[in-house]
């Protein structure tokens, strides 16, 4: 649990960083154009495509950091010893939500933008591309060494205390 | 096929499908909870085929404008192009990267009509009550659910490339109205899979021992 919690730490800072800076940057002739990944919703949104827009808040921004949210309040108490009310209906939470979460699949969507702009563009990769890497590869980790049954079973443990 | 005992659901205990907790369960208590987490008990899903149903006809449907609408409208100086997600594909082949328009054509083209046919293929098969190739049927499932979040490929690609190539004049992509379909195809089928209750597969081999 300590490496899920020093995981968990280090995917919401390089999140953080992730949608901070752009991603890709491209120059033609001189004019050129660089996006966050917010910006790129946003622009989405703007030529009139809300559904897909918000398909790609929802999977790439919201339920990615929904997920570490709820992860931290979880991992972060259960660090000294205990856990805070509602952890049940958290745990039922990150269960619903854990399909709709698709950073890795947004990172090979990155890849597949590059492929597609390098012919016609200069690229300029941006510090978020490199970051949603580090953070794909953190997020897989940390789904390998997050364990439910732990919570669970901690849960149990205080229940018991408690009915005692 | 080995069959060790009897199944738990058989002798009236239920796990919960969010703690994993065993308990007891009446066979037509519909208020039971999870003793544990609280969670509503059931020993299937209610209603799982019908629901699995509605979300794959609406699937099939969306399937359709998805692949013959327009994905993707690049615009250049010199060029002027529309894509759906097929020509895109044979565009990428062609003149990008033919690895990429592989990994592309899977994700965009193959996995969503693997999805269509197994979910149809596996719910047929739960309401004719076979017991034919019951692991192998597992095994589908767990592929469907697996594989289906990586059709949105595409989705972030189209969001990438429309929001990134704006430059005034020189060259504008926009995503077309396909996008909104296709999307919602890969929506729909997701929900189709969690809807079904792959322990239905298994019932008519429970049935046909206890015979």
């Amino acid at each position: 649990m300590n490496r899920s919690l020093a995981l968990a730490v280090a995917a919401a800072i390089l999140y953080l960083i992730a949608n901070s800076f752009p991603i890709l940057g491209i120059n033609l002739q001189g004019n050129g154009n660089a996006v966050t990944l917010l910006q790129a919703v946003h622009e989405l949104w703007k030529q009139d495509m809300p559904l897909v827009s918000s398909l790609t808040f929802v999977t790439a921004i919201f339920v990615p950091a929904l997920e570490l949210c709820l992860m931290l309040y979880l991992l972060v108490p259960l660090n000294r010893g205990h856990l805070l009310p509602g952890t049940s209906q958290v745990m039922r939470l990150l269960q619903v939500i854990k399909p709709w979460g698709m950073i890795e699949v947004f990172m090979l969507g990155i890849l597949v933008s590059l492929v597609k702009l390098v012919q016609d563009f200069k690229i300029i990769p941006g510090v978020a591309l490199w970051s949603f890497g580090g953070l794909t590869l953190l997020l897989a980790a940390l789904t390998s060494s997050f364990n439910p049954r732990d919570i669970w079973s901690h849960l149990d443990l205080k229940q018991r205390r408690e009915g005692l | 096929m080995g069959w060790p005992g009897r199944s738990a659901a058989g002798q009236g205990f239920c796990s919960c499908h969010v703690c994993g907790l065993v308990s007891r369960l009446e066979q037509d208590d519909c208020a039971a909870r999870c003793p544990r987490c609280n969670t509503r008990l059931h020993f299937r899903r209610p209603d799982s085929l019908q629901r699995c149903w509605a979300f794959l006809i609406a699937a099939y449907i969306l399937y359709i404008p998805a692949n013959l609408m327009i994905m993707m409208e690049t615009g250049t100086l010199i060029s002027y192009r529309k894509d759906t997600i097929l020509s895109g594909v044979i565009h990428l082949w062609h003149n990008g990267n033919p690895g990429i328009a592989v990994i592309v054509f899977v994700a965009s083209i193959l996995v969503p009509l693997f999805k269509l046919v197994v979910l149809t293929l596996l719910l047929v098969s739960v309401r004719r009550g076979s017991t034919w190739g019951i692991k192998h049927r597992i095994l589908l499932y767990r592929i469907v659910e697996l594989v289906g979040r990586w059709s949105m490929l595409d989705i972030f690609v189209v969001t990438l490339l429309a929001a990134l190539v704006q430059i005034q004049s020189f060259a504008t992509v926009r995503a077309g109205s396909g996008a909104i379909a296709f999307g919602a195809v890969v929506v729909l089928t997701m929900f189709a899979a969690m809807e079904f209750d792959p322990r239905l597969m298994w019932d008519p081999l429970r049935k046909e021992r206890e015979l």
